[in-house]
């Protein structure tokens, strides 16, 4: 190959995409300044996307976050659980106060709607899917 | 078959992120791709067969819809020329300027192929594999790209 050839093949030599011929560019960078001058041009580039990369936002949501059981097979939070176990308790005691009883479906309707904003995120998803 | 999703969100979505936003030069849009993106993959979790294939399904929806979002906008910039504002890198928050007005200035398949070379990592067979076209071609864009970029850089 000559000077040309090889100077157009230095960016795939960089992303050794040309193996079957990197012995010959490799000899050839050893006495071409030009090219050497080319292959850090290349590399300074690398080095600017490099450094461009940035972090995933965190308003880009995993939909898979949750693992990937549909939403109502889903772990629920401990303290969600713990209110559908007073649920079942209070279902079976007689409570004759007022206070007691909407204290009850206070605590009951609170936890439903935590558990319901966790999970909007999921239906969400689901409703665009089936659209 | 199961597929470690959770895996390829976290080593991946950055990447595929990062190419989206370098094709749209607009954080807000390529937030908005991606989020796309994983929804539609999630949905289509059982046709695929492995995590590789979910891994290229994840990039060429990230470009695919990076520049059909672009294309869009041109129709739509065509229609409403006059209202408006001209484009502002700085106020987009793409990141740096040098690099994303030199990337302006390649053709959106240029683009797409060099990003997947260079922010991705990936292997020119692989690059041709997201972007369902011939090795040759994805040579050929690549050296293109990376030629216009030499010259934009200067």
């Amino acid at each position: 190959m000559n000077h040309n050839e090889i100077k157009e093949l230095l960016y795939d030599y960089t992303k050794n995409e040309c193996a079957e011929k990197s012995d010959e560019i490799k000899a050839h960078l050893a006495t071409c300044a030009e090219c050497r001058d080319e292959i850090k041009k290349l590399n300074s580039i690398k080095s600017l996307f490099r450094g461009s990369i940035v972090a995933l936002p965190s308003t880009v949501r995993s939909p898979y976050a949750g693992g990937f059981l549909p939403a109502f097979l889903r772990p629920v939070p401990a303290f969600i659980a713990a209110a559908l176990l007073v649920l079942v308790v209070l279902s079976g005691i007689n409570i004759k106060s007022y206070t007691e009883r909407q204290a009850a479906v206070s605590f009951v309707s609170d936890s439903y709607s935590y558990f319901l904003q966790e999970t909007q995120t999921d239906l969400l998803a689901n409703e665009l899917t089936n659209y | 078959m199961a597929h470690n999703l959770g895996q390829i969100y976290r080593q991946h979505g950055k990447y595929a992120y990062n190419v989206a936003l370098r094709i749209l030069a607009n954080k807000s849009d390529a937030e908005d791709v991606m989020q796309n993106v994983f929804v539609k993959l999630n949905a289509g979790l059982s046709s695929f067969r492995g995590d590789s294939q979910i891994t290229t399904y994840l990039y060429r929806m990230a470009v695919n819809e990076s520049i059909d979002l672009i294309r869009r906008r041109k129709m739509m910039d065509a229609k409403h020329e006059s209202m408006r504002p001209p484009d502002s890198h700085e106020a987009s928050g793409a990141g740096p300027l040098v690099l994303q007005e030199a990337l302006a200035s390649l053709p959106e398949e240029q683009r797409a192929a060099v990003l997947l070379c260079e922010i991705a990592g990936f292997s020119y067979k692989e690059i041709a594999e997201i972007l369902e076209v011939e090795i040759g071609t994805v040579k050929s864009r690549i050296n293109r790209g990376i030629n216009k970029l030499k010259e934009a850089l200067k």
